[in-house]
């Protein structure tokens, strides 16, 4: 028998999974729908216009995106940590690699599936417009904004792994905790190079284009891969965390 | 069936909960695990299904090492916790969503046992009361045939008849291949249904034997005084008089009391272990 991977197996979890939270997936569609066609109605009926910016609209999309991906991921393997365990979980006879791949599945592909359809049929019912389609058919021409959305969801779901209660909030401040440790260690390195320089949002510099690092076009693509690799590394480092999990 | 050689584990690095604990557990019995709360027998389950992992020593499941948690081993263990949340399916659901998982499921059975246990099979789960719950996922787990069935506390919500019924139930399962592993509390409820005891307690085992073994060594008898002390290692008085448990120098037959053993062990531990000479539990 194969220990990794077995496609029965591998159908059994994915049906029950599905099953298990299809009343969740059914609730959250609905909320995610009726958040954001009340969103785009309340800027339409404020704005007094008949239609409202393609731009707006995308922005509200682009934000709803974020917190309902980390909401779910975040709260995908908790149930392996309850005291109270369900029937079956980590005992049920799947490998490790099969409940990766089917959260992977479900979180990366049929979350982004679904969001998708909700933000269209919203578009169509309020604006009879279809230029969402671009965005993601063009998957990419907006590869770093997907990438840093399933960056970031890869993050919660070892959160999930890690965390015993409270998983979205405490993955979340550590990866706050993360980025004031970025900007202090940014601080720091600017400051040993620009030493005459004092008092200096040094990120700000970047935006308002009064200071330039030149930086050769290795180290440049070293940081994009850092980003490309982070989310495929973060799902290895979730399989290999699941491995280890002890209840 | 199971073997635990030299097994240390611990929740917090400065206190241990099990040191050097040796163990072996044969199929074909049905084992009771006993010992005092916090003794680690829900611990010591966890660690033979893998869903701990130890800190030192080796454990060998069915010859798998459980903390991989290999699919083949899994499909041939069923756990039945004592405390658990069930998913939002009807009974029908529940056996089409998990029965697949397990090769050797037996449908029919599942049926037999639910009927045994009263429980309509198109009733949902969370209609259920504790107990009902309980005795869905005994008989699924029954029907599962895995080689392997652990129980922590399975008679707990269970009303009386259901622990009668689930004594002949688990009594009529048990071959020669198979293994059960009872932890429970109520001793009373294993009466007649496990033919081997462990008695766990203070980071080791202190007893681990067959029955025939400890009505061997040991006779449950009422005495009228306690004439020779010596020989005599727990006593209870009640109305017709003392009942006690001594060494069985005389060979006498008599029918194990799990309670009184229970009692006996804890209040003469050493000299249970020396009686028992428990250096290498093998049953």
């Amino acid at each position: 028998m194969n220990d990794i991977f077995n496609a029965k197996r591998f159908t059994l979890l994915l049906k029950e999974q599905s099953s298990k939270n299809l009343k969740l997936f059914l609730m959250g569609a609905v909320l995610i729908f009726a958040v954001l066609f009340a969103l785009d109605l309340l800027a339409l009926i404020s704005t007094g216009l008949h239609t409202l910016k393609f731009d707006v609209r995308l922005g509200f999309y682009g934000v709803g995106i974020f917190p309902t991906a980390f909401l779910l991921s975040s709260t995908w393997f908790t149930y392996l940590s309850n005291r109270a365990p369900e029937s079956g979980n980590l005992l049920l006879p799947v490998s490790a690699f099969e409940r990766i791949l089917v959260a992977f599945i479900i979180n990366v592909i049929v979350f982004s599936l679904i969001y998708f359809l909700i933000v269209l049929s919203i578009e169509i019912l309020l604006f009879q417009h279809f230029e969402i389609l671009y965005y993601f058919t063009h998957f990419f021409k907006y590869r770093l904004f997907y990438i840093s959305l399933f960056l970031f969801q890869s993050f919660f779901l070892f959160g999930s792994l890690v965390f015993k209660k409270a998983a979205t909030i405490k993955t979340g401040f550590v990866i706050f905790i993360g980025f004031i440790i970025l900007q202090l260690i940014n601080n720091l390195v600017m400051s040993v190079v620009f030493r005459n320089v004092h008092n200096i949002n040094y990120s700000m510099m970047f935006f308002n284009n009064e200071a330039f690092l030149i930086t050769p076009l290795y180290i440049r693509l070293i940081l994009l891969w850092i980003i490309y690799l982070g989310f495929p590394l973060m799902w290895i480092a979730s399989y290999f965390k699941l491995k280890e999990k002890q209840v | 069936m199971i073997t635990i050689n030299d097994l240390a584990f611990s929740y917090k690095k400065k206190k241990p909960l099990f040191n050097n604990l040796n163990l072996k557990l044969s199929e074909g019995r049905i084992h009771g695990l006993l010992g005092k709360n916090g003794a680690g027998k829900t611990t010591l389950l966890k660690l033979i299904s893998g869903l701990l992992f130890p800190d030192d020593g080796i454990i060998n499941t069915m010859g798998y090492v459980p903390s991989r948690r290999k699919p083949e081993m899994l499909q041939d263990i069923y756990f039945l916790f004592e405390e658990y949340t069930l998913p939002d399916f009807s009974i029908k659901k529940f056996l089409k969503v998990y029965s697949g998982f397990y090769p050797k499921f037996n449908e029919n059975r599942f049926s037999h046992y639910l009927k045994e246990f009263e429980i309509n099979a198109n009733e949902k789960l969370n209609h259920l009361s504790y107990g009902q719950k309980k005795k869905v996922l005994i008989a699924f787990g029954l029907a599962t045939n895995t080689k392997l069935l652990i129980m922590d506390e399975p008679t707990n919500g269970l009303d009386i008849p259901s622990k009668s019924q689930f004594r002949k139930i688990i009594a009529g399962e048990i071959d020669e291949r198979k293994c059960v592993i009872i932890s429970t509390h109520q001793v009373r409820d294993l009466d007649s249904l496990i033919d081997s005891i462990t008695i766990i307690d203070q980071q080791n085992i202190i007893i681990s034997e067959p029955i025939e073994n400890i009505t061997k060594k040991l006779c449950f008898k009422a005495i009228s005084s306690i004439e020779n002390e010596e020989k005599v290692l727990f006593s209870e008085s009640g109305l017709k008089g003392n009942w006690a448990v001594i060494e069985n120098y005389n060979n006498e037959d008599s029918k194990l009391d799990i309670e009184m053993l229970f009692n006996a062990t804890f209040a003469n531990k050493k000299r249970m272990q020396s009686i028992f000479n428990n250096l290498n539990n093998t049953l």
